[in-house]
């Protein structure tokens, strides 16, 4: 039982991980209506920064890492994106794929086969909170993520950048009749985006896991199907599907020997099963909208 | 919209005396296309005469060409599949499997190699059509979310898989038979690829001037008036995902047997990148041409500058741990490409040829009329 706790706080915590990346996909989307392939790339090389500079002072590097990443995207955004306005949703999302590469080229080369620690302050550091233990770093992650979807949250009810936000997403074409700028939301979008992907990008580096190495983009991509589950325009959908897929690794990891059948390091994909069995059932994802056309 | 070759080959054919008396009997569309490939043929045969060093690259070039123009196939109808690691690699390891014979490391059935090959291009179209109540049903951007899923399921399976794929080592595969007489030199190793490749690049043009490919491109245009046109969108995307997948699976065989080995680890997302850089490269619209210069760009250029890196001063010897090594410039060169040619001109390199052809052709009256 202490065992099945123990698990299910971990799941959280890496699922609170996997779900601010997952909103990040989900409000890029939301703005420009694609899938932004070059976000792992991002949360890599601001984690990157973090730790080249960590050793001056933690929350400074990490805000280095978060300006260096929303700077990244910005100039993204500006130019690549804003260059290829029109066209379709496809296009763009291919050219993300592009970025991606050029990036973690630039990545590879950097960091090679490096793992490079995080140097945050929590360290190996175990607490026990009654029958569980849990590193402190898990804990911080949690309570991190969970303040900052909050405080999202918020801004996306409360804000009229919320209210343009969600009207955007509803209808494209009338939005900007209403006097919403579909510009500045992608600019606030892509620089959101760069945001969160270092905050998770951050915790997903500590403890337990040794440090930054090329394949942390690749865990990125596995909250990519929580941001699927969820329903590519759903804000709660991704942070849901995030837990969702978080807790389901966590536990799979967990009771490995009991899934021994499945092969060895089942947990790595079964992210993937659980999006393909969603979309096989609910193509739209969970909570999003199930896209109703007139010709 | 397809022809076979580099027209640039063909047109001085256009303009002998013959040809132009012939011009009066044939539409110049039509003579460009039936001279590209006379030139293509001619060109497959002498290939290992003349190719060299260069013949196991040109192999790979075929080899992969194919499976391009089954990502094309899927693209130019709008649907972006990244799950094209995963049908290259079943289709591959199928091979393997039902053509290898049993030893300690792998299992196999020891089928003749042609049914072999035959039997997995059909087993991976059935996968391909088995995911059909999921891919037919999304559009563009949740079918690359999904089909993503496949590529790490893929690998996973193929790590589990051990006795089928050889595990971290990989597995041999048998070469190709045609009753006694087994072809195990690279010209014919070549003949073959370049003749199964010629096929799959005939079909492919045949499909996509079909009613299945008339219905893609309407698709393409636009579902919701396709539906409206009669036509049965989700019957199409299904077919158009089979032959992809197919297209898959027989490239994956092809670069087999070029190879003579398969490791599974050469069947990740890089793979399904490096398909998507080789289709916009050349441009997925032009189904099999695009395929064919995309693919000769994506693997031509790394080989050269491996080769004569040494002649560049900024390029850091090849395996070197630090500095700029010949495979990362080349990547650093096609990921800003991909960037570029979407920005410039979305339909890849051989509209950039087409737009130059047809601006060189107006500056001459004569021929400007020709075209008309």
């Amino acid at each position: 039982m202490a065992d099945l706790l123990q698990l299910l706080v971990s799941g959280l915590s890496l699922g609170a991980l996997y779900g601010l990346i997952a909103l990040g996909f989900v409000i890029v989307f939301k703005a420009t209506g694609i899938l932004n392939f070059s976000h792992g790339a991002m949360l890599l090389l601001g984690a990157y920064v973090v730790t080249r500079l960590a050793h001056v002072n933690f929350l400074l590097a990490v805000l280095a890492g978060i300006a260096a990443a929303v700077a990244l995207n910005l100039l993204v955004e500006r130019v690549l994106v804003r260059s290829m306005a029109g066209r379709s949703a496809l296009a763009i999302t291919v050219m993300t794929i592009g970025l991606d590469v050029v990036l973690m080229t630039y990545a590879r080369g950097e960091i090679n086969t490096r793992v490079l620690p995080m140097g945050d302050p929590w360290g190996a550091t175990m607490v026990s909170i009654g029958a569980v233990d849990i590193p402190l770093s898990r804990l911080v992650a949690l309570v991190v993520s969970l303040v900052v979807v909050a405080a999202f949250f918020v801004w996306f009810k409360r804000s009229s950048w919320g209210v343009a936000f969600r009207a955007a997403t509803e209808r494209r074409d009338v939005a900007p009749l209403m006097g919403i700028r579909l510009n500045r939301l992608s600019v606030v979008a892509w620089v959101l985006a760069g945001v969160l992907a270092v905050i998770a990008g951050v915790f997903l580096a500590t403890f337990p896991s040794s440090g930054v190495n090329v394949d942390l983009s690749h865990v990125a991509l596995r909250a990519f199907p929580a941001a699927v589950i969820g329903g590519l325009d759903s804000t709660h959908g991704a942070i849901v599907g995030g837990l969702m897929i978080g807790t389901a690794e966590i536990l799979a990891q967990g009771y490995q020997s009991h899934l021994e059948f499945l092969g060895g390091g089942f947990h790595e994909v079964l992210t993937y099963v659980l999006m393909v069995i969603v979309l096989w059932f609910k193509p739209a994802g969970l909570f999003g909208t199930q896209e109703v056309n007139r010709v | 919209m397809s022809e076979l070759v580099d027209t640039r080959v063909a047109a001085p054919a256009v303009s002998t005396p013959g040809a132009r008396a012939a011009r009066r009997r044939l539409p110049p569309a039509t003579l460009l296309r039936g001279g590209g490939l006379v030139v293509a043929a001619i060109l497959v045969i002498i290939t290992p005469s003349i190719a060299g060093t260069w013949l196991p690259v040109v192999m790979n070039l075929a080899a992969f060409a194919v499976g391009v123009v089954g990502f094309n196939l899927l693209y130019s109808a709008g649907q972006l599949s990244l799950g094209h690691a995963f049908f290259m690699g079943l289709g591959g390891f199928s091979y393997a499997y039902l053509s290898g014979q049993n030893s300690a490391r792998t299992d196999g059935l020891g089928l003749d190699p042609l049914l072999a090959f035959v039997l997995s291009a059909l087993l991976v179209g059935l996968v391909g059509l088995a995911f059909s109540p999921l891919t037919s049903r999304l559009g563009g951007l949740s079918l690359a979310a999904a089909t993503l899923g496949l590529v790490f399921l893929g690998s996973h399976v193929f790590g589990m898989a051990e006795r089928v794929t050889g595990g971290t080592s990989g597995r041999v595969l048998e070469s190709m038979r045609f009753g006694q007489y087994e072809l195990y030199e690279a010209r014919d190793i070549w003949y073959f690829v370049a003749g199964v490749a010629a096929l799959a690049f005939a079909f492919a043009a045949l499909i996509s001037r079909s009613r299945v490919g008339l219905a893609l491109e309407a698709i393409r245009d636009g579902e919701h008036l396709a539906r409206g046109l009669g036509i049965n969108v989700r019957r199409y995307k299904a077919q158009a995902f089979f032959f992809s997948s197919v297209y898959a699976g027989v490239s994956g065989i092809l670069i087999g047997l070029v190879a003579g080995v398969l490791v599974k680890e050469s069947f990740t997302l890089y793979l399904t990148m490096n398909i998507l850089m080789m289709a916009i490269l050349g441009g997925a619209s032009a189904l099999v041409v695009g395929a064919v210069v995309g693919t000769a760009l994506f693997i031509v250029l790394p080989e050269l500058l491996r080769r004569y890196g040494d002649a560049i001063p900024l390029l850091a010897p090849e395996g070197s741990v630090t500095g700029l090594t010949p495979a990362a410039a080349a990547t650093y060169l096609f990921g800003a490409a991909i960037i570029l040619i979407l920005i410039v001109e979305p339909d890849g390199l051989t509209a950039l040829g087409r737009r130059a052809r047809i601006r060189i052709l107006r500056s001459r009256p004569r021929a400007d009329q020709s075209r008309s």
